[in-house]
């Protein structure tokens, strides 16, 4: 026991004293595509874009396309005052050097009045001095500079300041001591991310510009700077973990942080990754590992052993210990044939460390890191069967044998009285022993309907995977199954190099009794769409009877009246009586006014004007009504 | 006058609901990130919103100055939260502030991932998703890609599985897409809910790292990956089981199914995320009602009330925001209906290309009583167009019955010769004069 202790102990001091290394490296497939992001720099429209442009095609070793448009737009800057537009001008004027000799005198001067005048911030002071760098010049007045400096860091001593502060010291030179100190604050400020990354706020180019500035003046100063081998690898995994950048001013910051990291005099962060796939089977038996330089070049030019201390599978299982990498033509890429120790297919964590054979001071004598691999297998399926069964158990099942990849001949059948019985052990190919895998569904799917089914088999004691389902039993998402499904089997894992998925079957289930139909379906998919449309059924008019028939009593109607006149004609009347006064004139004219009214009522008149006109003549009549029949009643009796 | 008094009327009568009404491109955006480094492996997304007019305030989602409301006013009227893993909210944010954010009219778009926390699980299960447990991933063992890091959570989803709806995920397209985190489980019972990405058959969400045990939350193709919610409100609602569908990395992609040789130099997922933004920051799907117009047919003024078998022209303008402009809005299945109660009428409306309106002549129903011109125009992805006009229709006056009916002849004459009857009988009878001749020879 104690000896187990003691081990463990100095298996953790082993693990403590080595330095972790980054798991990428900026890979020809990044370079490529920031170059892509970098062609956005010559349309030629922003200066600073132009300037990042130049800079970050310099650090893919590419030629600045079209140099002569180039210079003609940075030969259209000449004339600007503003030390940030001159510093892109001359940084810009010089990367590109094919544009001749710069008017640079009214530059210096002007650069040079910036960088000894108090009253600009930082970051002019920064653009004056680099400004100047890039002319070939020393500011003038170097302790002035030095002097605004410290009191624009007094001001603010943010991240992005501190970084602007330490690249104007170490243009300077010697002189920017003071400010080395400063590096140590900078670093404290920066932020860890899950213990990954360590970060300022403001990301990449303000990362960027602390960190590079930290090393340009290290480097001025010739004194290592205060960072700790970890802290340089946390840096350099938050700048690879920036690779997908989208602007020109990233690309340029993180190219430039990259090449200072992988070219520095004091601390050079190592990258442990895997060259291709993280999967060891029978037809690819190694492991690649690359050890390497961020920009994933090699380390040191002295040769590197990379041994892999141990790989631990599931339950802590140890399947090689202390095992040596080969070395291939690729100096940066190491071998190991992890397949021969025949590791059980699942996934492994292989610790890795790698070590120089010569001292480097720059290298930390022992880099560990930890990849995964997966051992893969290939998986056969032994002695799969299908069938029904009654549900109720009375019977035994009857099962059918299916071989991979072929189907079942026949539809199975099954009622909703039956159950279908799904039986299949997995095999790891090659082998007897049985396998288990993360995926082992039963895919039921009904090509009409779309509705699709899955069910998960279970595993029992014996490894043996078993599956029923009671056709009867209602789920409480589906329903009651009812129709022709298809049965699929679907086996998959991420360690299994042939996941598939079988058409094992073809199921044809009857629907359950009819009244248990059930209506929880829900589809919303009717509320968008157009409803079916309405028309209104008018009111059939009634029917009517046959003209003849209405013709026929209507002269039937006319007849009495017919009847009477012409009797009245026949016997004679004698209307002598009838007094030629006005008022009887007007009674029988107003009487037959009014009917004459009414036949115009029916004809075209609304009630409203037929009551109007009948006020006026009902009044007539009844007045001249009145008289003539006083006149009547007068008259002497003969 | 008397026209300017008709429109009074009818403006009077008419109830017009168009919420679509105040939406204007753009808009200012909170985007809550768990970091301040999301905003850089996101960058293209983002600039891609910036570019369309969306002005952005980065905050970090535990900020303790967060705030949606000043004096009682949204701050905002779109809500991003990319940030998975937060567990509590900064500032005066919380999950209630979030659904009152929604149910105020404001639209949201949240991306999880595998390790969510349960504020964002929250979140979800106010807007009617479920997000997997802790730790689940979508998996396809059958459908990774090559760069998968070993444990197939890399998943190239069909873009075949994309809801059929243009107007949210873009045109149809056959570049497949990169996903990766975890599944969604939308509730079935919500009408509301839409799954606008679903995962292949061969998909599950589950702990990769743990033996099935019980049976997956998310299964095959009923494992959401994206799915968008529009409420009753026409606020928007998205919600993304994987934060790195948005990233740079999958936008720049190759895709490439590890069991395919077939390789697709750049993933759909730019073009399929862009769509998505547009939809759920309310640039595409936007609908108004511009106008609505009656009248008898011949007539150009909406009459005081309508009789019955009246033939009425009802017309309605329907726009679409498009940038920052709204342009007609043309399809050919926007509906009618006049409704007392029950719809009487439904009819398709038919869209005429000069006016840029959709017009329908039909006749009244025979039944008088008050009625509705109601447009409910509701599609997968539009904003929901809802008008209503209310007009009275009233039954025949005396005179416009049918007059001249043959069948009833027979009692027009009736009365008639009973008039010239009386008529007669009236003279006679007062101005006879018996004949003494005649009395005497009797």
């Amino acid at each position: 026991m104690r000896a187990f202790i003691i081990i463990s102990c100095l298996a953790l001091a082993h693990v403590s004293n080595a330095l972790p290394a980054t798991s990428s490296y900026l890979t020809d497939n990044d370079r490529s595509r920031l170059r892509g992001v970098l062609d956005a720099a010559w349309d030629l429209k922003d200066l600073a874009t132009i300037h990042y442009g130049v800079l970050g095609y310099k650090f893919l070793g590419q030629a600045v396309p079209k140099p002569q448009d180039v210079c003609k737009f940075l030969g259209s800057k000449t004339s600007e005052t503003n030390p940030e537009v001159l510093f892109h001008l001359t940084s810009s004027w010089q990367t590109v050097g094919s544009c001749g000799a710069l008017p640079s005198a009214p530059i210096v001067k002007r650069l040079n009045e910036v960088a000894s005048s108090d009253a600009y911030p930082m970051a002019d002071l920064y653009h004056s001095v680099l400004g100047l760098k890039a002319l070939g010049q020393r500011p003038n007045d170097v302790a002035k500079v030095l002097k605004n400096v410290q009191a624009a860091l007094k001001k603010d001593d943010s991240a992005l300041s501190l970084g602007y502060a330490f690249h104007i010291a170490a243009t300077i030179g010697a002189e920017g001591r003071s400010v080395f100190d400063r590096i140590q604050d900078a670093i404290a400020q920066a932020d860890e991310v899950d213990s990954r990354f360590l970060q300022f706020e403001g990301g990449l180019s303000i990362t960027a510009l602390v960190v590079s500035g930290s090393f340009n003046l290290a480097t001025a100063q010739n004194k290592a700077p205060p960072l700790t081998h970890e802290q340089a690898t946390k840096f350099a995994n938050y700048f690879l973990s920036r690779r997908s950048v989208q602007t020109v001013k990233g690309i340029y910051s993180l190219l430039d942080i990259l090449s200072i990291l992988s070219s520095n005099k004091f601390l050079l962060p190592v990258a442990i990754s895997l060259e291709g796939s993280s999967a060891v089977s029978s037809t690819n038996p190694k492991i690649m590992l690359k050890v390497s330089d961020v920009l994933g070049k090699p380390i040191s030019t002295s040769t590197v052993s990379v041994t892999a201390e141990s790989a631990k599978g599931a339950e802590n299982v140890v399947i090689l210990s202390k095992k040596k990498f080969e070395a291939t033509s690729d100096k940066t890429v190491f071998a190991l044939n992890v397949f021969e120790e025949k590791p059980a297919p699942g996934q492994y964590s292989l610790t890795v460390s790698a070590a120089l054979n010569q001292a480097d001071s720059r290298i930390p004598a022992n880099v560990v890191t930890t990849v995964t691999i997966k051992a893969m297998c290939a998986v056969t399926i032994t002695s799969f069967e299908i069938g029904t069964a009654d549900a109720d158990q009375t019977t035994q099942p009857k099962m059918h044998k299916v071989t991979y990849p072929s189907k079942l001949p026949s539809v199975l059948e099954a009622d909703s009285q039956q159950k279908v019985v799904v039986r299949f052990q997995l095999v790891a190919a090659g082998t007897n022993k049985p396998l288990t895998v993360h995926q082992a569904f039963l895919r039921l799917w009904n090509e009409k309907s779309k509705q699709e089914i899955i069910f998960n088999a279970e595993k029992d004691a014996s490894k043996t995977y078993k599956f029923d389902m009671d056709v009867g039993a209602k789920d409480p998402d589906f329903g009651f199954l009812s129709g022709e499904f298809h049965a699929d089997l679907i086996i998959g894992d991420a360690i299994i190099v042939n996941p598939l998925m079988w058409h094992v079957a073809d199921l044809k289930l009857s629907p359950p009794s009819s009244d248990s139909k059930d209506a929880s379906v829900t589809n919303h998919a009717y509320l968008y769409k157009p409803k079916p449309e309405i028309k209104h059924i008018f009111r059939e008019p009634e029917k009517r009877p046959a003209a003849v028939v209405s013709n026929l009593f209507t002269a039937l109607v006319w007849l009495p009246l017919l009847i009477l006149l012409s009797l009245w004609a026949k016997l004679g009347i004698n209307v002598s009586n009838f007094p030629f006064s006005l008022s009887a004139i007007g009674f029988h004219l107003g009487l037959t006014s009014i009917f004459g009214l009414f036949v115009v009522f029916w004809l075209e008149l609304n009630m409203f004007t037929t009551v109007k006109y009948l006020v006026g003549l009902g009044a007539v009549t009844f007045l001249s009504g009145n008289k003539m029949l006083a006149q009547i009643a007068s008259r002497p009796k003969v | 006058m008397s026209s300017s008094r008709f429109i009074g009327r009818i403006s009077a009568f008419a109830i017009l609901v168009a919420l679509a009404n105040f939406v204007q491109a753009g808009g200012n955006t909170l985007v809550l990130l768990d970091n301040l480094a999301i905003k850089e492996t996101h960058s293209i997304f983002f600039k891609s919103l910036q570019e369309r007019g969306h002005v952005l305030t980065f905050k970090s989602a535990d900020d303790a100055s967060l705030s949606l409301t000043k004096y009682g006013e949204y701050l905002y009227e779109h809500l991003i939260i990319f940030a998975p893993s937060v567990d509590e909210l900064g500032g005066s944010l919380s999950v209630e502030g979030i659904s009152e954010f929604v149910d105020g009219g404001g639209n949201l778009l949240v991306a999880a991932s595998s390790s969510s926390s349960d504020l964002i699980r929250e979140i979800a299960s106010e807007c009617g998703f479920e997000v997997d447990d802790d730790g689940a991933a979508v998996i396809d063992h059958l459908n990774y890609d090559v760069k998968d890091a070993g444990k197939h959570t890399l998943v190239v989803a069909n873009p075949a599985n994309l809801i059929d709806a243009p107007v949210i995920v873009g045109p149809k397209s056959s570049t497949p897409l990169l996903y990766q985190g975890t599944g969604l489980v939308v509730d079935r019972e919500n009408p509301l809910v839409l799954t606008l990405l679903s995962a292949d058959s061969s998909a599950y969400s589950y702990n990769p790292d743990n033996a099935i045990g019980e049976y997956p939350h998310a299964v095959g193709k009923n494992t959401a990956l994206i799915a968008a919610l529009q409420a009753r409100n026409n606020a928007r609602v998205v919600f993304s089981g994987s934060l790195y569908f948005f990233s740079d990395e999958a936008f720049s992609s190759p895709v490439q199914k590890a069991l395919d040789n077939k390789k697709h130099q750049v993933s759909g997922n730019l073009q399929v995320a862009t769509a998505i933004s547009r939809w759920v920051l309310r640039e595409s799907g936007v609908l108004r009602v511009k106008s609505v117009a009656h009248h008898k047919k011949g007539e150009v003024a909406p009459p005081a009330s309508y009789t019955i078998m009246e033939t009425v022209v009802y017309s309605i303008g329907i726009e679409q925001l498009d940038g920052n402009k709204w342009v007609p809005y043309k399809a050919n299945d926007v509906q009618l209906e006049f409704v007392r109660i029950d719809p009487f009428v439904r009819t398709t409306l038919n869209y005429k290309q000069a006016s840029g309106l959709y017009e329908v002549t039909f006749k009244i129903p025979d039944v008088y009583g008050v009625f509705q011109f109601k447009v409910d125009y509701n599609r997968i992805g539009y904003t929901r167009v809802f008008s209503t006009t209310q007009v009275s229709v009233r039954p025949l006056e005396h005179t416009q019955y049918e007059r001249f009916i043959l069948s009833a002849y027979p009692y027009y004459s009736s009365a008639f010769s009973m008039m010239a009857g009386v008529v007669l009988l009236s003279f006679i009878y007062l101005h006879y004069k018996e004949d003494p001749k005649k009395s005497k020879s009797e």
